[in-house]
């Protein structure tokens, strides 16, 4: 018969238990061996080195040492109360107990909010550092490089380039930045930004514009992409995990070979509504340091929405895409405040103009 | 010792395993990860403490800390071994690139053994009932050679050799495991294992998959049917009561619970399962588990099994 205040002792020896005695203090809990004279002296548990688990209606406290020796107290035993309050106490002392003492929606709770924090700081905070720490000079040659894997897939209209960049040579579009225009032969009516200065514009979007101010107003949009780093915040916010583990083995240096590997991206990145309203309002002001009639912007973007309209003519969602309207309706807003600026007439540019579009005839 | 059935049972349940794995997550988030050792050390705890034989319960005795040390090895060698990949595609020619990934390739199949065994070691040395450690006391190189001598084997064969390869190295592993004076046996042989599985393969093609079940509950009978633990005096063997029929309900619930608690209901799923194969082992013998004694030694060097962890490779073979 076990004694009610007994316990069965494991002595880390023998998986034989034997039986002992219990008793308790504020530290400790000692055992003495009620079946002879093995354990006379008391084995001492000091609470702080114990652990314990329950299982069905029993207390398990183990010493914390390999193996660990441990007894165990059924529920009958008046002592069971008192323990477990003790040990269930401890459980919750931790910070990993605190948290485990919450209720399971709360946790999930705690849980989103930290996955949130940390998706904040991979698609924000840590590119924008990663911006600020690269050097226009990295910059220019990371775009020198991701210029050259592009070229090798495009083809390039050289008269129409030379012709553009001198075009772009007349205007001041950057104080930070070398802009070196290119004119590629595509249909697709499209013009991109690369980090560091270049330029891309395909064929097709010539095509559309009517005057030279158009055109002006397209180098200040896409100037403004390069001189505000929209190409590369864009391209380093797209990598989020991978930029972090970039970072994190081999160091800042090892973000431009990552940009390099991600540069067919560029194609495809979508600026946010707010980073092209931006481009248009800086490139208007751009093309009014220039002396050129901001009008050319709403022209622009006017022809780009017609001309998507002819082309998907069913597409109804495209064509009254509402960032465009908005863009041109912000552009009219503009043109009003500017209504009163100094305009010049720029014969070098309409000369080249001329010339330019000689070379690609309106398509329409 | 009169022969008598023997009691294994997993008490665990999913809204406790739960909160613990979401605590853990939350602490492995906000420590970008460096939380992980403790967060396993707190699951072993948990689920070893729900399992009981004859009604006392398993211990895990390793601690977070000796499996951060481990942790940090292993982290430091996967690192080496990521800047040797990635210094090698920015510095050298295409040649080169293939040769270190080649290396690479060879070194991770090299340490596979290396790292079955001091798994092992650790998980098994720090595995505890009735204060008895179990112990695995398999000889390093011996596994090495096992496994590099199969291995060739394999390949030659192109593949078919896998099936003796599996069973050799199940064999040799649980053959080397100890619960105190009691040693663990595995007995399963590679005809039959061969057999085993292209039978199940055939017939799951022909059942259109519905015989995956049936294949998977026989893998599972191979399992345990072959495996028995004996001491000087006695004997326990064990016999896998699950069906087909069973598998299927368990595994189509799981994954339902999966899919439509978007991998939240993880945690149900792990205490099902482990629920279904404690309650699916018999266990009958006449091993006198009150004379078991404490005869493995202690390992603290968890290096193996974190490096297991970092390759996501299943601890049991």
């Amino acid at each position: 018969m076990i004694n009610q205040l007994s316990v069965l002792f494991y002595d880390g020896n023998r998986s034989l238990p034997r039986k002992a005695r219990i008793e308790i203090s504020d530290q400790n809990i000692y055992l003495f061996d009620e079946d002879g004279d093995q354990f006379d002296k008391g084995i001492i548990f000091p609470f702080n080195k114990c652990r314990h688990s329950f299982l069905e209606n029993k207390l398990f406290v183990y010493l914390d040492t390999s193996p660990s020796p441990y007894f165990v107290i059924d529920q009958s035993n008046p002592f069971y109360e008192e323990l477990s309050k003790k040990f269930r106490h401890q459980t919750f002392l931790g910070w990993y107990g605190k948290l485990l003492q919450q209720k399971w929606i709360t946790l999930c709770l705690v849980l989103i909010i930290i996955i949130s924090a940390f998706y904040f700081i991979l698609t924000g905070i840590l590119p924008a550092a990663t911006v600020r720490l690269i050097s226009i000079t990295q910059e220019s040659s990371l775009g020198e490089k991701i210029y050259r894997s592009i070229l090798t897939e495009s083809k390039v209209d050289s008269t129409a380039t030379i012709q553009a960049q001198h075009f772009a040579d007349q205007l001041k579009l950057s104080n930070k930045y070398k802009i070196s225009v290119t004119v590629v032969k595509e249909d697709e009516i499209n013009a991109y930004a690369l980090p560091g200065g270049h330029i891309l514009i395909n064929s097709g979007l010539l095509k559309i514009m009517n005057h030279p101010e158009e055109l002006v107003a397209l180098l200040g949009h896409e100037s403004t992409h390069i001189n505000k780093r929209h190409s590369l915040k864009g391209l380093i916010s797209k990598m989020g995990l991978s930029l972090f583990q970039t970072i994190a083995l081999s160091g800042m240096g090892g973000v431009g070979d990552l940009i390099l590997k991600n540069a067919s991206d560029l194609q495809q990145l979508s600026f946010s509504r707010s980073l092209e309203q931006e481009a248009d309002s800086d490139g208007m002001k751009l093309m009014l340091e220039n002396k050129v009639d901001p009008a050319g912007m709403k022209d622009l973007l006017t022809h780009l929405q017609q001309s998507v309209k002819t082309s998907f003519p069913n597409l109804s969602f495209i064509s009254t895409h509402p960032l465009t309207q908005e863009r041109i309706d912000d552009a009219i807003k503009l043109l009003q405040k500017h209504k009163n600026a100094a305009i010049q007439k720029q014969p070098e540019l309409d000369q080249i103009w001329g010339l330019l579009k000689k070379r690609s005839p309106k398509a329409h | 010792m009169e022969k008598r059935l023997f009691e294994l049972r997993f008490h665990g349940k999913g809204m406790e395993y739960f909160k613990i794995i979401i605590v853990n997550l939350i602490l492995c988030i906000i420590t970008l990860g460096f939380y992980y050792p403790w967060a396993k050390a707190k699951t072993l705890n948990y689920l070893y403490s729900q399992t009981s034989f004859e009604n006392q319960p398993f211990v895990f005795t390793g601690t977070g800390n000796e499996m951060f040390k481990g942790f940090i090895k292993a982290f430091i060698f996967i690192a080496l071994l990521y800047a040797a990949v990635f210094s090698s595609v920015f510095l050298g020619s295409g040649g080169f690139v293939q040769i270190t990934i080649l290396v690479i390739y060879l070194i991770f199949i090299a340490i596979i053994p290396l790292i079955l065994h001091g798994s092992y070691r650790y998980r098994m040395a720090k595995t505890q009932w009735s204060g008895i450690r179990f112990g695995y006391s398999g000889n390093r190189s011996e596994l090495v050679k096992l496994f590099f001598r199969d291995l060739f084997f394999t390949i030659i064969t192109f593949g078919i050799y896998g099936a003796w390869f599996a069973m050799n190295l199940r064999n040799y592993i649980l053959g080397h495991v100890q619960m105190g004076n009691a040693k663990f046996k595995y007995n399963g042989n590679g005809v039959d294992y061969f057999v085993l599985n292209l039978k199940g393969y055939l017939l799951s093609i022909v059942t259109l998959g519905i015989y995956i079940f049936w294949w998977q509950k026989d893998l599972f009978d191979y399992y345990v049917n072959n495996l028995s633990l004996s001491d000087d005096e006695g004997n326990m063997y064990c016999k896998s009561s699950a069906t087909g029929g069973e598998f299927a309900g368990l595994l189509i619930v799981n994954f339902l619970i999966i899919v439509f608690t978007l991998g939240l209901g993880y945690a149900w799923v792990a205490t099902r399962t482990l629920e279904f194969v404690m309650n699916h082992i018999l266990l009958k013998g006449d091993i006198d588990f009150e004379k078991l004694i404490q005869t493995q030694t202690d390992y603290s060097d968890a290096t193996a099994t974190d490096m297991a962890d970092v390759f996501d490779f299943g601890f049991i073979i």
